[in-house]
């Protein structure tokens, strides 16, 4: 992330009003463009959703596709830090060689793992044989992209990036409309993958001429799974966390409907969460182009103090100097997202309009928005915490967020319908509030923790 | 089981050879009745040790303690500071005196009762702020990383140390101050056990120089650096550190041994008290050398005198003033013959140039250099025997030839006065049995040796108090008998009940 906030200042540098928008774009997309995008590709396909196919194969496959998502995400959260951990301190020490290595264990790993996981996932619902292979074939694919996504923060090319995911996503929806004439369900399906691997290859080639390395077994990268436990943990439970609340949803509510055995979905609730989720983007892209970049400029000063052999005084005056700016940083987005998810809430009848809302969702609506204002700032601690390398720390918000998420919305089920959401919204507000006093705790300590963190045999006397 | 003895060695027996290890090694033998054992401090299990004597059969179940790998199954090791760990280990850091060793004490019983844990010293908060205010966070413009890691490097081997397991004696003798000095008084502390400290080389001063050499002590190089007080302050940690560890020593050794009475002093300097210290000088079987140049004669009318050099041929030993020295008493007396005894491979470049002023001062055929060879084969014929070192402690052969009856001249640096003149009034009673010059001299030297060569009485004379003046005072069977005496002495002492 930091080194995408680097390029991106330098373009912001090129001082035009149209630079600014790009590169504010930019930032908005690389943040969210997992999230965007998987609800864009549900909307638009929503949209032509009247012809050729029964309401009920609509739903079969939109709930596919969000399964993919979901899943794909919780899936990959698993390997998606270590991973991103992994290649940031090859970096470190300059090493390129063996990013494609990495690449290849890594997918290799998601595959073999998820193969199996998917089919057996799929294997009892009632779904023909080949709409279940398509599914599996989805799941993979949906994968391999979040994969990728980690390795393209490196080659920073975003043109290559936006129209890679452009076309694809564009031959995903005509994909899906061309061949459900002939194929019914499973062409409609079939499309969307064909589109998703678009977007794959498109990714997958840049990075293969980025980084032209003979595929191999990269040990390195197990080892980083057993000594970086706390990632693959916190990836898991952090993902999870996102989804807790509509799996919950789908198990434990009478509201939930089945559509077919085992494919079971919640119109009610998902739909204003999944709206809400849009809101968020203006934070994250602030977040990473004003803050990241700013404060990333401070933090490698404070390091640079360190190792330079300055005073104490002058590294805690760095220190301060990075607090500020995090501070300003955050307040900045406090401030507009603030205001957006403000707006939002007072306007969301118009909004539950446009988005073919039942009046019963509006004040749903209204509390997913809240929560997804919580959730933006705590994944901005998050990302900070990590900076600091504090992953116990992220470790606790995770599982505190998949556990409250999961209790509270349970509980918000049993209150009923005026209650709904409000267990994602506390979930988030909890687990922020803990991130927060985490975080703040941290920055006041930090320069103890910069020092004493620091294993006490790891440098001998010379 | 108890053993009688437990010596506390620091990088030396039965791993290192030199002048510690076989000292230890001779001590050990001549007293078969005492069963000794050692604890062997040595820097980390990288360096693979290899003992390098064969061990007599009562030195027995010796343990090694790694100063700086992390520790195993350490004794006492706890998991929590308790309340009055900081505010102990506060007061040590203001300094021993004014009540510092009752801190000393405090820390030791708290490190061996559990109540401080090296994890929290290392990586806990309290020790940080302890830290903290020791930089001075105000007042320092120092590099802070390396004013950490100073204080780590330094403080976590002591840390271990005071956590050590220690064989069961009757009584603990460290050969030296430093860590094995301060587990010797930890030892006393947790034991009640008399503690005696035997110091050759004065441990502290020996730091001194290193640090004051150092480039592994990390000094700013900044463009606005004042170099003294840069240097000083990482290096002042050091040395703070070391001179605790003497300080600590010398309080609890009961009794203090040392090679000279130079010694004695400079330990005085340091803060030991002067009824502890006795002055034990190395000594020599005298019955190996006795007289075997006496037999041969005086040098009454003997052609050529023969003058010879015993040492490693290194910058330390001067041997170039040696070599001028030669020339001046080469023109003056006529014919003599030099040999230099000792090995080149240390510092071959040295020894070329020293060939080279051979050479140029036109002494090829007076000079001859021996190599390393067997110098009792030499002695017979040795007239007189020349040391022109910068820096001695007490040197053997110092011993060896006076007792062989071959006068000396030796320069004015460690024991070599007292060996040559006499260490007390009995001793000097004696007279002389050589002479002492001033270091890189060669005037004074070549003063001296003509001093000597040219007089034969007077040869006669020095040869025969140098022989009474070894047997007499620096004879091996005396030294061993009374450290024999010391040990049962302190062996027998009760444990006082507290």
């Amino acid at each position: 992330m930091a080194g995408i906030g680097f390029e991106l200042r330098k373009m912001l540098e090129k001082d035009s009003y149209f630079h600014d928008l790009v590169a504010f774009s930019y930032a908005a997309l690389l943040s969210s463009g997992p999230w965007v995008l998987s609800i864009l590709c549900l909307a638009v396909l929503g949209f032509y959703r009247t012809t050729g196919l029964t309401l009920s194969e609509h739903e079969v496959f939109r709930s596919t596709v969000i399964y993919t998502y979901a899943f794909s995400l919780i899936f990959t959260g698993v390997s998606q830090l270590v991973v991103t951990r992994y290649l940031a301190d090859q970096l470190y020490v300059k090493e390129h060689r063996y990013t494609m290595r990495t690449l290849c264990t890594s997918a290799c790993l998601t595959l073999v793992v998820g193969a199996p996981v998917a089919v057996l996932f799929y294997l009892p619902f009632q779904l023909s044989a080949l709409y279940k292979f398509f599914a599996v074939l989805a799941f993979l694919v949906v994968c391999l992209i979040w994969l990728a996504m980690v390795f393209l923060s490196v080659i920073k090319d975003y043109n290559s990036i936006a129209l890679g995911f452009f076309v694809g996503s564009a031959c995903s929806v005509a994909g899906a409309m061309y061949l459900k004439g002939p194929m019914g369900m499973e062409g409609y399906l079939l499309g969307f993958v064909i589109g998703q691997a678009v977007i794959f290859f498109w990714l997958f080639s840049r990075l293969l001429a980025e980084f032209p390395d003979a595929p191999a077994w990269d040990r390195g990268l197990m080892r980083y799974f057993l000594s970086h436990w706390e990632l693959p943990v916190i990836g898991l439970a952090y993902n999870l966390g996102i989804w807790m609340d509509k799996i919950v949803f789908w198990v434990a509510d009478e509201g939930a409907r089945t559509i077919r055995p085992y494919l079971v979905t919640h119109d009610l609730y998902e739909g204003p969460v999944f709206v809400a989720y849009l809101t968020v983007v203006p934070a994250l892209a602030i977040f990473l182009l004003k803050m990241e970049t700013r404060f990333y400029e401070c933090y490698r000063r404070y390091y640079a103090r360190v190792v330079e052999k300055s005073s104490f005084a002058s590294i805690l005056r760095e220190k301060e100097q990075m607090v500020d700016v995090l501070k300003k940083g955050f307040r900045e987005v406090l401030i507009l997202q603030g205001a957006v998810t403000a707006l939002c809430m007072i306007f969301a009848p118009g909004l539950a309009q446009v988005f073919r809302f039942d009046p019963l969702q509006m004040p749903i609506l209204r509390i997913a928005f809240m929560g997804a204002f919580f959730q933006v700032l705590l994944i901005i601690c998050i990302v900070v915490l990590f900076y600091f390398d504090l992953r116990r720390d992220v470790l606790a918000v995770a599982i505190a967020f998949v556990l409250s998420n999961a209790a509270l919305t349970w509980w918000t089920i049993q209150q009923g319908l005026g209650y709904y959401g409000y267990g994602y919204c506390y979930a988030c507000l909890i687990s922020l509030v803990l991130a927060f006093s985490l975080l703040s705790r941290a920055l006041d300590s930090l320069e103890y923790l910069t020092f004493t963190k620091q294993p006490a045999f790891a440098r001998r006397r010379p | 089981m108890t053993h009688d003895v437990c010596f506390i060695l620091e990088g030396t027996y039965p791993f290192v050879s030199g002048g510690v290890s076989s000292w230890v090694h001779s001590l050990v033998k001549a007293l078969p009745e005492i069963n000794f054992t050692a604890l062997c401090i040595m820097p980390s299990r990288e360096q693979r040790l290899e003992v390098k004597y064969v061990l007599p059969r009562n030195f027995r179940d010796y343990e090694v303690f790694y100063l700086h790998d992390p520790g195993e199954g350490e004794n006492g090791g706890g998991k929590k500071l308790t309340a009055d760990a900081m505010p102990a280990l506060r007061r040590l850091h203001e300094g021993l005196g004014n009540g510092g060793l009752s801190a000393f004490e405090n820390v030791v019983r708290l490190f061996r009762s559990g109540g401080m844990s090296i994890q929290e010293l290392m990586h806990g908060k309290k020790a940080w702020d302890l830290l903290l205010s020791q930089y001075g966070i105000d007042s320092s413009d120092d590099s802070f990383i390396d004013y950490f890691w100073t204080y780590r490097i330094s403080h976590l081997p002591l840390f271990r140390v005071l956590q050590a397991n220690l064989p069961d004696a009757r009584v603990y003798h460290s050969l030296s101050t430093g860590y094995a000095g301060v587990l010797g008084a930890i030892a006393h502390i947790v034991t009640e056990r008399p503690f005696l400290l035997t110091e050759h080389g004065i441990y502290f001063k020996e730091r001194r120089i290193e640090i004051a050499q150092a480039d592994w002590i990390f000094s700013q190089k900044s463009r606005h650096a004042r170099p003294e007080r840069d240097l000083n302050r990482l290096h002042g940690l050091w040395m703070r550190i070391f001179q605790s560890f003497s300080l600590i020593s010398y309080h609890y050794a009961e009794r203090i041994f040392t090679l000279f009475e130079g010694n004695r002093e400079t330990e005085i300097a340091d803060g030991a008290d002067p009824d502890k210290i006795e002055v034990l000088p190395n000594a020599i079987a005298p019955e190996r050398f006795y007289n075997m140049r006496g037999k041969k004669g005086g040098i009454a009318g003997k052609d050529p005198l023969v003058i010879g050099f015993v040492g490693r041929i290194v910058p330390i030993k001067d041997l170039k003033t040696f070599i001028r020295a030669i020339k001046i008493v080469a023109m003056r007396l006529g014919r003599i013959e030099v040999r230099i005894m000792g090995p080149t491979d240390e510092d071959p470049s040295y020894a070329i140039a020293c060939r080279e002023l051979v050479r140029e001062l036109g002494l090829q055929d007076v000079v001859r250099f021996l190599g390393k060879v067997d110098v009792k084969d030499h002695y017979p014929e040795l007239d007189l025997l020349v040391l022109t070192s910068m820096s001695e402690a007490q040197p053997l052969v110092l011993l060896e030839a006076p007792c062989a009856g071959i006068p000396c001249v030796a320069t004015d640096v460690g024991a070599c006065r007292e060996l040559l003149e006499g260490r007390n009034t009995e001793d000097r009673a004696l007279g002389p049995s050589g002479m002492i010059s001033r270091p890189a001299d060669p005037i004074d030297t070549a003063r001296c040796i003509a001093g000597i060569l040219g007089d034969p009485e007077l040869w006669e004379a020095m040869s025969e108090a140098g022989r009474k003046r070894v047997v007499r005072y620096y004879s091996a069977h005396d030294l061993y008998e009374r450290y024999e005496t010391v040990y049962r002495e302190h062996m027998a002492r009760e444990t006082q009940e507290v």
